[in-house]
């Protein structure tokens, strides 16, 4: 059993080039149209801001890193569920742009995080050429 | 624009911590296949010390994922899986949220010219 097996994975590719894919996951007003049903949140490391989803309450939402075309890690929380850091990347493929989706409790990756003695942000430190998940291949 | 910090659900989070670690995760599963174990049994079983051990047990007890109850001389522990549930309920849910968003991106995207 993965450690990964108690984390959400989904994976869809995208028939558009990256330039695009990387307008409908990092602009607020594209968001809005599929994640969730308002966004007021810059995608932008350090951002603050919040995502109101189908239940009608805004819940807190904040950037912890980007890197430009390729990567978004998100922190939030919503409905009734645990604190997680969500992370979105992209990458070319042959028929167009894999966007793979990965969500974590925080307290997974915390625990994780001691266990390799890297404190509890285990996934600083990617390069822009890194290819796939880091949580992902962090946590492998 | 104020943010507060997002609310924490203890109980699906000590679940999780629970389920972190990989040896905790054979003590539930080894568990789930005996009606109990003792920690001196799982010490015969697991590579690891009967001190390591009993520090597990005590995290999956706070988890309310195991049970432990003196019989004689030994303590027994039994799985109460019913916190599972809720950590599992999560996944679900959080897995059935993100088909729909990412269902909805890509037909937004094979719409555009």
């Amino acid at each position: 059993m993965a450690i990964n097996d108690v984390a959400v994975r989904r994976e869809v590719v995208l028939p558009v080039d990256r330039e695009t894919a990387w307008d409908a996951v990092a602009d607020p007003a594209e968001l809005a149209t599929w994640l969730a049903s308002e966004v007021e949140l810059e995608i932008e490391a350090g951002a603050v801001g919040w995502l109101r989803w189908e239940d009608g309450e805004r819940h807190p939402a904040m950037v912890e890193e980007v890197v430009d075309h390729r990567r978004i890690v998100l922190r939030w929380s919503e409905e009734d569920g645990p604190e997680t850091i969500v992370e979105l990347v992209l990458d070319d493929v042959p028929e167009g742009t894999r966007l793979v989706v990965l969500e974590l409790p925080v307290v997974q990756l915390e625990a994780v995080g001691a266990l390799l003695e890297q404190g509890p942000r285990i996934i600083g430190g990617s390069s822009p050429g890194a290819r796939g998940p880091q949580m992902v291949a962090a946590l492998a | 624009m104020s943010a507060t910090a997002p609310q924490r659900q203890p109980a699906v989070d000590a679940v999780f911590t629970a389920l972190s670690d990989p040896t905790r995760r054979r003590v539930v599963e080894l568990l789930s296949q005996r009606p109990s174990v003792t920690a001196s049994g799982l010490a015969q079983e697991l590579p690891i010390t009967r001190q390591a051990i009993a520090k597990h047990l005590t995290t999956l007890v706070d988890a309310g994922l195991i049970s432990a109850a003196h019989e004689g001389r030994e303590t027994r522990y039994r799985l109460t899986p019913e916190p599972l549930a809720g950590a599992m309920r999560w996944m679900a849910a959080a897995g059935a949220r993100w088909d729909e968003r990412l269902a909805r991106l890509a037909q937004r995207l094979a719409e555009q010219p």
